[in-house]
Order: C-alpha cells, then structure tokens, then sequence
C-alpha cells in the first residue's frame, strides 16, 4: 500500500506505533480475506484504503491551521479506520445492521482479557488504546460518535481528542463513494444475481466515475468540498446521484457540527458541501434493472415524503397482507395528492409479484372506459384489442381472475371524479381467484377524496389527511434531512405557512435544505 | 393568498430562463421531452441550458410523469401559467410556440402503432392536443376546429361524450384568451351540455353553430339537436329542414326525419306530415335498432288515430321484432299496453304487455311510468272494483319515481278518484294537492281550475259531513 499522509505522519514521529499499526493493518487484511456478505458493495481492502485516504484529506485543514493530530491519534484513527467494519464478518444474524457495535466488541475482546470465545486477536497491548480504538471504529456511525466523549486517555497516559477522532472517521467512510467499491462480483460470470438493493448499491459505486474532497476555493483552503463525477448524464443517473447526496447529507449534517467544535471551527465546509457533476457516457453503460430503478425511486419518495405515515402504512398492510383495499385520498389543489401517488406507484412496484399501473385521468384526453383499461392492462403486460367497452371489462376480469398472476394494483389520480367513468372501473379492479390471497389495492386520488360509497367484500379507507403539522415538518427535517432538534424546530416554524399547499411544501423543504448541487452536464471541464 | 403557480415560479429563481421555460410547457396539455426542449430552447433562448431547465422543470412537484413517459403540469398551476404566458412572451413566439406543439403532435401521431385500444385512446388524446394547438395560431383556428369535429365523429360510444367534454375544457381556455370559438368546439360544447342536461346552455351554442350554418355534418347535426331543442316549433322544423339539407349521411338525415315527425305529430292536424317523415327516416335506416326506434314513434303517431289501432298495434310489434335491447323493447311494450288498453276486449292483452314492460324495464324511472299507465288504465277499464289493485299501482308508481311530475300526475289523479269515489276526502283532497304541485311543476295550467273548483267542492262536503 502506498500509505498515506497520516501515516507518514506516524512513521515520521513515533516509528515504534507505525509498526504496530501495520500489524493491525495486516490482521484487519487477513480478517477480509473471505468477505462474508457477498451481496453487499466492497468492505475490504479498497474500501479500507479509501477512507484513510479521505481522512488524509480531512485533517489536511487542522494541519494547515496549526491543529495536528498527535501521534496516539494518528495510531487511533487509523487503527479504527481498519477495524471499523469487521463486525460485519461476524457469523450472527443482523450483522449487517449491528457491526458497528460487533466491530466494538470484537476489537474489545479481542485479547480475551473477558475470557470471551476468542473471534479474533489484534496485537493492541495498550488497554486504553484498545478501548479508544475499538470506540472510535464504533463511532463511524453518527450516532455513536456524537456520544464520545470529548477527550480521554488513548495510549498509555497520552490523552486525545475522542470525539474529533469519532467524527472524522464518521465522515471518512460516510464519504467512501469510490467506484471501487462496485468491483465484487461484477464480473461477467458471476455465480450469484444480488438482490435488487445490493444491485442498486453496486450500480450507484459502478456509475461513479470518481470522487475528491478538496478545496474549491484556494484562498479558502479550510472549507471542504465533496465533488462527484458520474460517469453518465441520464435523469436515471441525476436520480441515483440526488439519493446518494440526499442520505449522505441527512449523515453529514449530524456529522458536521460535531467535527466544528471538536476542530475549535477548523474543518469547515463550502457551500454547497458537495457537488455532482454528470458526463455522457463513453461506451456502453449496463442500465438498472428494472426492480431496482423501481427500487430507486420508491427510495427517493420515501426521502422526500412528509407524514402521512398512517396512509402509507395501511397501504402497505394491505399490500403485505393480501387485502382487497380501496384507499380514497384527496387531490385537491395545491395538495399532495401528486407526490402521495407516485409514493404508491413506486412502493408497491418495489415489492415482488405486484401488477402496478397508474392512470392520470384528466378532462382534456377525452378519457373513456375502453381506453383507460388500455392504459392499466398494458402497464400490467397485457394488450388490449380495439374492443367494446364491455368486452374490455371483460379482459379485465380475465386478467385479474388468472391464477398465480400475483397481486394487482392500481393508483388513480383523477383530475375530476366522474361516477359514470370511474364507480364502474373502480369496482372491477378488486376480482380474485377464490383460492387466493394476493392483494387487490386501488388508490383513488380525487378532488374531496370522492369515490364509491360501497363495494362488496372490498375494505374502503378514507384516510385521515389533516394539514401537516409543524411536528410533522420537525420530524421529516430530523429524520430526512438530519437536522437536530433546535434546528429542525426553527426551520419548521419558517416553512409552516406553506402547509396548505402540501404538494408545493416537498419541493420548497427540497430547495431550502438541500446542500449539494447538480453541475449542468454542459458546464463540465471534462466533457469530450 | 399567492397562487401556488407563483410560488414554483420563486422557487426556479429570479433567471429569466428557467420561468420562460416553465411559461413554455404550459402551453400543452400533455408534454414528452423532445416537445418540452424545443419549447424552452424557443422561449427561453435557452441554448445550451436546455437541458437541465428541462430536467429541472420535471423535478417540480407540480409534474406529473405519467406511465408512457409523458409529462404533464397539474392543471391549476398549468392554467394560470398559460394566462401569464399570454402576457409575457411577445405573440410571434407564442404562435411558434403553439406550431412547435402542433407538429409535435402531429408527429407523434405517426409513429402511434395502429393496434388495439390503447392507441385508438391516445390518438384521441393526441389529436386533440394538436387541434387544440391550431386553435391558438391566427388563421388555423377553423383546422383547428374542423380536427376537433373529427375527433369527435370518428369517436364511438362514450369516447364521443368524452371528447367533447375535452373540447369543453379547451373552449374555456379559448374563451379566457379572447379566441372566437370555432364552429366544431361550440358545437362539442353544446354536447356537452346537452349530454349533462343544461337544454338551455346547449340549445345556445347548438343556435350560434346552425346560424353560421353550412353544409356538412356537424352543422347537420347543430342544426337538427337545436331543433329539437327550441321551443318555437317553426323555428324547429325550419332547423330540421336544414339539416336535412347539410347532412352527407343517410343514417344522419334518418334520424332527422324522425326527429321532424316527433315535432309535427304533436299537432294532430299534421299527422300525415309526421307518418310521411318517419317513413322517410325507415326507408334511410339500415341499424335494427335505429329502426325500432322509429317503428315505436310510428305506433305512437297511429295509436292517436282510433281507425289506426291495427296499424299502430303492428308498428309496435315490428319495433319489438327489431329491437335487440330490452330496455327498448320494455318501453315499446309499455306503448302497446296504453293501445290495447283502449280495447275493453284486449285488457288481459294489455295487462300481459305491462308486465312484460316490468320484466324488461329495470330502471325505477321507467318502472314507475308503467305502474302509473296500468292504474290509470285500469281505473278506466275496471271501475270500483279494480280500485284496490289501481291504488296499489298509482301508490307504487309515485314511490318508484317520486321526483318524476309526469308520472306523479297520473298517480295522483288516479288515487284522487279512487278516494273521492269511497268518501276518503281528506286523501282526495291530499292527492288533489298534490296533483297541483305536479301540475305546476310541468307548467301544466290546463285542468288548474278544474282541479281548485275539486278541492272547494271535496272540502265543502267535508265540512257538511263534521
């Protein structure tokens, strides 16, 4: 490995613990060496060596402001930054989920001094470096780092700053975007198909052509910049970039005060803290599967939805459980009709097995039966020939009744409620084969939520749809957006007025708190 | 309160381009991306932004991306866009702009495959999208016009209805920018209306169509449904003439003679006019139900004749031979129950008709005006003792329809005489008032009088009695 500048930083001022870094480093390599979870984007080696390199490039600015890391530091954090992902080796259910605290107590016990089952043995002597390291590795997740504690004693009697430790490794590996990462089992022959979410996470590493963290104004070296290059220029690509930016930014905003005040205001951050740049693509690029850019846009409405979580867990109950459920939900001006339906047109095609169709009916297409039936049965792969309207209907019912054809969903935004076009439509779409539980949902999205009063064995909802609530707004600001309390209350009390225009409350919440910005494809310095 | 277009147009900034842009896309109803680029690049002078304001427009929430990979913006904000596009974007690019859409449309009604409904649905929404255009470019507002009428004829069933309420909504839009409507979209108006039952709204713009008249089928059509329509019958059957005269299709002019017989036999002095007219539209009409329907106008017309009974009976019965659907045929049976109902020898003939009326006649309303024409039948033909079963029809017949003041008047007159004649008054007197209000509804002062002179007589042997 060509080691890096914290490295040599340690190398240079304390030989003896670079050396033991490097047999840390050794063990950390031999523990990857058989990744276990192989669905998962690259955790190893690359990955490794990615976040010590932008954790050099983090600390460039405290170097730079006269706030270097002492040597028990460097040793710290770069012995966390090998060993924070090792819990994810173990052999336990959940690992993935829960290796931020396995790492801990894996490199806790890893000198059994517990008399624990030995999972593996590190060759960290020093007790207080151990529990530094192994708190340091668990707080590369927020949440764990923004409980360390300031300073405490990290090797020997040599005190460190705990949390500046925490929050930069937190950072560094919120940050690993490299390609790289896509590498495990893209080859042509691999043995296994990922799941849809894996495949997503590969393809979203796999279309990223590069990343830098840098200085975007040389005058100003301490604020930092995120720049992405993505190697493909499509709305598709655009969207994978706005869910990457969007979760890293919920982490980065928690991130970002703690590393402030741990640095005394020394890593600081250029606005926008990060930026995305797309270029046409060179040669052929292999496009999401169709599940998971299903998968993608579920995710990026979950990420822009505010509230009505009551509505979107019934929907999905009903999904999951097989229901015949008919949901009637307001699209009234400036509502969030729009936004809650493409929510679950893109949530049900998440899921397997689900016929998903959606049908915008508006005035000036001249909508008829025949036609909109088209439009539902084509979306769920079925032609429909110039029928009758009844024989149309009849196709319908055929289609539903089909055994083993899986669930059926339908999701109509209406821009007016005609009973003579839609009660008859509506009423049809809830037909099963009797041994049967496969879920038969409509979501008619109407002016007043209007919709048949009645439909036999069908469970009609109308779901509660109040104002959304400054709660609501605080917690999508903390939950999406990671802003903390206070500051999610302040910015809810600003955005509050516009809550009677729901639909237009998304994209204003989107425009204030979004901190990255999409470069324009054309005003690219690369472009071939 | 602002309005929710302005606040997306802050949201794009304070730039010029990307509110032209958006300006730009509110022109059409329905947008793909190609149409979109070449709206903005035109409006906005976007060159070589085009792109992302494309992109950032459809990241808006007031976009909907619909299944096929069209676009469009919700309608309330896409309104009032429009209305500010008319004020901001000098004409000449406007126009353009409206060409830009039309032949996009146009060309995306090319590569539309000819197969199944699907495509029979969005060449509809399709074509009105590019007509709707036309109708918005100085000196193609009539091939606008005459591309909406085709729409609309080449339509079936409830597309046809669909595609004029569309024209609707498009005439709205004209009538806001100041547009005269072409004949074509006043007409589709006046369907609608018609369809919806505003008789007054449409007879209004079915009027201005056939006063602009000239030959050819929707003024055919204008001209034959305001005839029927208007309440000057002169007026009418000089509407129907023309019609007669501008319709191309024999089918279309069949339809008129029928309807010009329904006008004329209502005067029994022209009943040789109407039977001439309704054998005219017979003699045009190929569709077997076209024809029972004229064969059912042609029995009534006879019916009215006491020599005719055999003839009118045969009409009838040639309509039920024609008429494959049962709702037809149940009101046909209904007009051969009122015939044979007029023959005291016939009367198990004509209850057999009114129960097959029922059988056939599955909506309340019809069901009600049957119940109603076998009481007041029966009360003629039956005398006291046929009054229980007459009370229960005429009772049941007001519950079937209650809203119904044709059908109510029968009943009420018939359970008046039925109360009078057993010494019930104070029902009678009910059912007498009653028949009044139903009177007064149809606008029917003809037996008022009659009807008052009842009640102060029914209520002077009611104060004798106390």
């Amino acid at each position: 490995m060509n080691r890096g500048f914290l490295y040599q930083k340690l190398r240079e001022d304390a030989s003896e613990l670079a050396d033991n870094l490097d047999r840390i480093w050794e063990e950390a390599l031999a523990i990857w060496r058989e990744p276990r979870l192989l669905s998962m984007t690259q955790h190893g080696r690359p990955h490794l060596e990615q976040v010590e390199k932008n954790l050099d490039h983090l600390s460039q600015p405290l170097y730079q402001q006269g706030f270097p890391l002492s040597s028990a530091e460097i040793y710290v954090l770069l012995a966390a930054c090998y060993l924070h992902d090792i819990g994810m080796q173990l052999d336990v259910p959940h690992a993935r989920e829960q290796h931020a605290q396995y790492s801990y107590e894996l490199i806790l016990y890893s000198e059994d001094a517990a008399g624990r089952k030995l999972n593996v043995k590190l060759p960290i002597q020093d007790d207080n470096a151990r529990e530094a390291i192994a708190e340091v590795a668990r707080a590369h997740w927020a949440s764990f780092a923004t409980k360390l504690p300031e300073r405490r004693f990290l090797y020997g009697n040599e005190e460190g700053r705990m949390r500046l430790l925490g929050g930069l490794l937190s950072m560094a590996d919120l940050l690993d975007f490299s390609p790289v990462r896509a590498r495990y089992y893209r080859t042509p022959h691999r043995l296994q198909e990922l799941p849809t979410n894996s495949d997503l996470h590969q393809m979203k590493h796999r279309l990223i052509r590069g990343f830098r963290i840098t200085s975007p104004m040389p005058q100003v070296p301490s604020d930092l910049q995120v720049q992405i290059e993505w190697r493909d220029d499509s709305e598709q690509v655009q969207m994978i970039s706005d869910w990457v930016l969007h979760e890293t930014s919920n982490y980065w905003r928690q991130i970002q005060p703690l590393l402030y005040s741990s640095s005394a205001g020394r890593l600081r951050w250029a606005a926008p803290w990060a930026q995305a740049s797309f270029f046409t693509p060179q040669g052929p690029l292999r496009p999401l599967s169709r599940e998971a850019y299903e998968l993608l846009q579920a995710y990026r409405q979950e990420q822009q939805r505010i509230d009505r979580d009551e509505f979107c867990r019934a929907f999905s109950e009903a999904l999951g459980e097989g229901r015949r459920a008919l949901f009637l939900v307001p699209n009234d001006a400036g509502g969030d009709g729009l936004k809650l339906s493409s929510w679950c047109r893109t949530h049900a095609s998440a899921r397997k097995d689900m016929r998903v169709a959606n049908l915008d009916i508006r005035r000036v297409d001249a909508p008829d039966a025949s036609g909109l039936l088209a439009e539902l049965l084509e979306q769920w792969g079925q032609h429909l020939p110039d029928v009758l309207e009844f024989k149309a209907f009849e196709f319908l019912r055929q289609e539903l009744m089909a055994p083993g054809k899986g669930g059926a969903v339908a999701v109509i935004l209406a821009e007016e409620y005609s009973p003579r076009l839609l009660d008859s439509l509506v009423g049809e779409l809830f037909a099963r084969p009797a041994e049967e539980q496969t879920p038969r949902v409509c979501v008619l999205f109407s002016p007043g939520a209007k919709g048949p009063a009645d439909i036999k064995g069908v469970d009609i909802h109308r779901p509660l749809w109040p104002e959304i609530s400054q709660s609501d707004l605080e917690a999508h600001l903390r939950e999406s957006w990671g802003y903390n309390q206070d500051e999610a209350a302040r910015q809810a009390e600003d955005i509050l007025p516009l809550r009677q225009s729901p639909g237009f409350l998304y994209d204003y919440v989107e425009s204030r708190c979004k901190a990255w910005r999409n470069e324009p494809p054309a005003a690219s310095a690369y472009e071939p | 309160m602002t309005h929710i277009a302005e606040r997306y147009l802050d949201l794009l900034g304070h730039d010029e381009a990307p509110r032209k842009a958006f300006l730009a896309c509110s022109a059409a109803f329905r947008l793909d991306d190609d149409a979109a680029r070449d709206a903005i690049a035109l409006v906005a002078r976007s060159n070589g932004s085009t792109e992302s304001l494309l992109q950032r427009i459809k990241g808006l929430g007031c976009v909907s991306q619909r299944w096929d990979g069209s676009w469009y913006l919700t309608e309330e904000v896409r309104s009032y866009l429009a209305d500010r596009l008319d004020i901001e974007v000098p004409p000449e690019v406007r126009h353009r702009l409206h060409e830009v859409f039309s032949s996009h449309a146009e060309r995306r009604l090319a590569t539309l495959a000819p197969d199944g409904a699907i495509t029979v649905f969005h060449t509809r929404a399709t074509r009105i999208e590019s007509a709707y255009q036309k109708t918005l470019i100085p000196g193609r507002e009539q091939e606008g016009g005459r591309e909406l009428g085709e729409t609309w004829l080449q339509a079936r069933g409830s597309a046809r209805d669909a595609t004029a309420e569309a024209v609707t909504r498009i005439a709205e839009e004209l009538t806001v920018r100041g547009s005269q409507l072409p004949d074509e979209v006043l007409f589709l108006r006046g369907m609608s209306a018609y369809r919806r039952g505003r008789r007054r709204q449409a007879e209004g713009d079915f009027r201005t169509v056939y006063e602009r008249g000239r030959p050819g089928k929707i003024h055919a059509i204008a001209a034959h449904l305001f005839g029927t329509l208007v309440r000057d019958r002169r007026e009418a059957k000089r509407a129907l003439h023309r019609s007669l005269l501008w319709d191309p299709a024999p089918e279309g002019r069949a339809q008129t003679w029928h309807s010009l017989g329904n006008l004329v036999g209502g005067d029994s002095r022209n009943r040789l006019e109407a039977e001439l007219a309704y054998r005219r539209s017979l003699e045009l009409l190929h569709d077997p139900e076209d024809k029972a329907q004229v064969w059912h106008s042609l029995g009534n017309l006879l019916s009215e004749d006491r020599m005719r009974w055999l003839e009118a009976e045969n009409a009838y019965r040639r309509s039920l031979e024609l008429d494959p659907i049962f709702k037809g045929q149940g009101q046909v049976w209904h007009s051969l129950g009122n015939l044979l109902s007029k023959d005291r020898t016939r009367w198990p003939e004509a209850e057999n008709a009114y129960r097959r009326s029922l059988e056939l006649n599955t909506n309340f309303k019809s069901q009600g005006q049957v119940h109603a024409s076998w009481a007041d039948a029966l009360m003629k033909v039956g005398g006291p003792p046929a009054f229980e079963q007459a009370e229960k029809l005429a009772l049941k017949a007001r519950t079937l329809d209650p809203r119904n003041p044709t059908t109510c008047g029968v009943a009420n007159r018939v359970l008046a005489d039925i109360y009078e004649a057993r010494g019930q008054i104070e029902d009678a007197i009910a059912a007498l008032e009653a028949l009044q209000e139903t009177d007064r509804q149809l606008d029917n002062r003809k037996h008022h009088d009659r009807i008052q002179t009842r009640i102060q007589e029914l209520r002077q042997r009611a104060h004798a009695k106390a």
